[in-house]
């Protein structure tokens, strides 16, 4: 993971010298993550992959502006979290509207299995702003500083929409916990 | 008994003293420990969720490709550049050195004047036919070119990425024998205190 960053500062001191190559490779690294995170909160293919190649060029035209080359994860995340939430919060119509991931046609495509599923239908569950922190933590791997500098949030607000959309995917999940992992001791609370 | 942050606990926030003393918790609170387990869970599931690929990867150009053709050729490379114009140059002069048409009786006078014209045109459309086609070989060879820069660059970075590896377990592979050996050492030395002890 070292040598990953210090190779992706590399590339982002080509691409700020103009080289599009390096560009590339740089956005082949991170296209797949950003375009997962997209689609975790968009709930909708097509408009997370019109969102990765709009976040892209964006980070394109500003890469000069980036002040600390270590923070390109953090810095591009937040043009995806610009752009993400620039399009939830428009007004679409009923029909274009795709909230329910879990169900239909959709999710099918998206996550077959189904754990998989049930896990989609958990999240989806959640409010856009607890599903992102879930998705930054859960499938990004960020710490809670570094989600705050993603989403420029005090710490003790993620800690919160965290902590609560835990709350609720535990419930939502508990029957999966249940039935597949069972590794709660066979005593109940009554036994404590 | 304060109960601990087990969320935090779970989702890795805590530093090596606080997950001690939260398992050292749990190792008492059975309540805290069913929690933990639940929240494991949670977590577990959550991460089951397959990561999608990307449908269509996202690639940037250069500019200049998406330009019309004279501007390519304005901006294109002085090694293209020179080529082009090269082909040029040839076209004229091969067209130059072609057989001359005999000359036209003096009576066909507006007519001959009128072929000349015409085969001016057909020069020019030749020329300009060849120097289009010229311009997008060229056009395509530095395509072509940056794509192998690309794969180079690409390589380029596994080896130095492999390379980094490498060193890396070497590294650390003395360092372990190192350490084995000053264990070895310690061992050594406190068998052979041993009797010492003994008596």
């Amino acid at each position: 993971m070292i040598f990953r960053e210090v190779e992706d500062r590399d590339l982002i001191s080509r691409a700020r010298k103009g080289s599009l190559d390096a560009y590339n490779v740089l956005v082949s690294r991170w296209e797949k993550r950003v375009f997962n995170y997209l689609l975790k909160l968009v709930g909708n293919r097509e408009d997370a992959l019109d969102l990765t190649q709009d976040v892209f060029l964006k980070a394109h035209q500003a890469i000069r502006k980036l002040e600390d080359d270590a923070k390109f994860s953090s810095w591009i995340f937040r043009i995806a979290h610009n752009e993400a939430f620039s399009l939830l919060r428009k007004p679409r119509r009923e029909s274009e509207m795709v909230t329910d991931f879990a169900g239909g046609d959709l999710s099918g495509r998206l996550y077959p299995s189904e754990t998989a599923l049930a896990v989609a239908s958990a999240l989806n569950r959640l409010s856009s702003e607890q599903r992102e922190v879930v998705t930054l933590k859960i499938y990004e791997g960020f710490k809670f500083e570094e989600i705050a500098d993603v989403l420029e949030t005090p710490v003790s607000t993620i800690k919160s929409r965290l902590y609560s959309a835990l709350d609720v995917l535990k419930t939502a999940l508990a029957p999966i916990g249940a039935r597949q992992y069972t590794p709660y001791p066979e005593k109940t609370m009554g036994d404590v | 008994m304060n109960c601990p942050d087990l969320k935090a606990y779970v989702l890795g926030e805590t530093d090596r003293t606080e997950r001690e003393e939260i398992r050292s918790h749990l190792a008492v609170c059975d309540a805290c420990r069913l929690e933990a387990e639940r929240l494991r869970v949670t977590t577990t599931a959550l991460r089951m969720l397959p990561d999608e690929e990307i449908p269509v990867h996202v690639r940037f150009v250069s500019d200049k490709v998406f330009e019309p053709w004279w501007r390519r050729w304005r901006l294109m490379p002085s090694g293209a550049f020179a080529a082009a114009l090269l082909a040029v140059l040839l076209i004229v002069e091969a067209s130059r050195l072609l057989p001359q048409r005999p000359q036209p009786p003096a009576s066909s006078q507006a007519v001959a004047t009128l072929t000349s014209a015409e085969i001016q045109t057909r020069i020019n459309q030749a020329v300009d036919a060849r120097v289009k086609s010229e311009v997008s070989l060229v056009a395509a060879q530095m395509e072509r070119r940056n794509d192998e820069h690309t794969l180079a660059m690409l390589a380029d970075f596994r080896q130095k990425s492999q390379t980094d590896r490498q060193r890396l377990i070497q590294a650390v592979e003395t360092e372990y024998q190192s350490v084995d050996q000053k264990v070895n050492q310690a061992v050594f030395a406190a068998n052979e205190k041993l009797p010492v002890l003994n008596q």
